[in-house]
């Protein structure tokens, strides 16, 4: 009766994972362009720069919350692989690592002290990059 | 025979809810194919792939060809421009982040150029403990002329570590040795920041680093919490599942009705 139960248990999970997804998902290195990972990708006409923290700013606590602008497009809440040039998500990077995914143009970054660069990304409604890529201006800031 | 036969029966019945299970669950992964292909494009959300890391002078099945970076920053006003320069994998190999006013600019500097170039260590670095590549870290003006740091004023350089399983820290190279800088792990546990007030050849060197954003020790605290959740959830079932004590032998214990005694006398 278990060993059933534990089969039928990972026949459903098994079930619910879908078949296009592959298991380990990458992002697209910073030096690739993204066609030659995802094969011909559509430009977008956002523009997205960082308004705070300002470049050289020195902030304290153990958050710094981050607010962008975004021009000429906006902020889709759904994932899929049907996508638009003028919708998608915003990629935060901090130190060249991916550390959040937004659904908004503000967010509260986790930070201990230290100086910091920061960037952000504008990609499609499927987490890939336009082609060219949407960077935003890069920030240098310190945390006390 | 008949016995048999009905205790088969009993047993099918017992598995019927385990099979119905079954039977829904190969419906759904067959709904979950149908409704998502597998030559459609998988959608990217949240797991992130590293690029295996970059050797200068690969052996063996190392990756190699590491990237450069360089960044161009124009001056506005009397003081230096923020800096952040990284090589290109991904994550980076090697960054460079330094604040405003940071280098030490002259009248007429217009612009500083920062590069980071990976080279493979000399036998004398090897011999030091070198792991991984040696950065060589420059900041020139418009005429390849070397800005240095400030008096008083530091820069973070950020190394990744091929192997996160060695313990390592960040060392600046001085000609013979390498002095090793106190260091902290940055977002990920394998990115080694320390604040350096000179440029120079940096590199991993066998040492420790701390910080509170170690991964391991995250990880590690999290393996403990939940060993100590399972002991005593186990501790919690054993003392539940213990017989009651005895009674006193002076008061004999009625024995309790077995229900299949109690069948068989029926």
């Amino acid at each position: 009766m278990k060993s059933f139960l534990i089969l039928a248990l990972g026949l459903l999970a098994l079930a619910c994972t879908p078949a296009g997804a592959s298991p380990a998902p990458a992002s697209l290195p910073a030096s690739a362009s993204a066609s030659e990972s995802f094969g011909p990708r559509p430009s977008s006409p956002a523009t997205l720069a960082i308004t705070a923290p300002q470049d050289g700013a020195t902030v304290s606590g153990t958050t710094v919350h981050v607010t962008m602008d975004l021009e000429n497009a906006t902020i889709t809440s759904s994932t899929t692989t049907s996508i638009s040039p003028d919708q998608g998500h915003i990629h935060l990077y901090v130190d060249g690592v991916l550390t959040s995914m937004n659904y908004s143009t503000e967010q509260d970054l986790p930070v201990t002290p230290g100086t910091y660069a920061l960037k952000a990304e504008f990609v499609a409604a499927d987490h890939a990059p336009f082609s060219p890529r949407v960077w935003s201006n890069q920030v240098v800031f310190t945390v006390k | 025979m008949l016995k048999h036969g009905s205790r088969r029966w009993a047993r099918l019945a017992r598995a019927l809810p385990a099979l119905a299970l079954i039977v829904v669950g190969m419906a759904a992964l067959g709904l979950a194919q149908l409704d998502s292909p597998a030559r459609r494009l998988p959608l990217y959300d949240g797991v992130v792939v590293e690029d295996p890391y970059r050797y200068a002078a690969p052996s063996g099945a190392q990756a190699g060809s590491p990237a450069t970076g360089e960044s161009v920053s124009q001056l506005v006003g009397t003081g230096s421009p923020s800096v952040a320069i990284s090589t290109g994998e991904n994550p980076p190999q090697a960054q460079l982040i330094a604040q405003t006013g940071a280098f030490a600019v002259t009248a007429g500097v217009t612009s500083l150029t920062g590069t980071l170039m990976p080279l493979a260590p000399t036998t004398a670095q090897t011999q030091a403990g070198a792991v991984g590549n040696v950065y060589r870290m420059t900041v020139t003006d418009q005429n390849g002329q070397q800005v240095p740091l400030a008096t008083g004023a530091q820069a973070t350089v950020i190394l990744r570590a091929p192997d996160q399983n060695v313990q390592v820290a960040v060392g600046r190279w001085d000609g013979t040795a390498f002095t090793i800088l106190p260091t902290t792990t940055g977002n990920q546990a394998d990115l080694l920041r320390a604040q350096v007030d000179s440029l120079g050849d940096f590199a991993l060197v066998p040492g420790s680093s701390s910080g509170p954003g170690s991964g391991l020790l995250l990880l590690a605290g999290a393996v403990l919490l939940a060993l100590a959740v399972i002991a005593g959830v186990v501790l919690v079932r054993r003392r539940s599942a213990a017989p009651a004590p005895a009674a006193p032998r002076s008061v004999p214990a009625s024995p309790r009705p077995n229900k299949a005694r109690k069948r068989r006398r029926q």
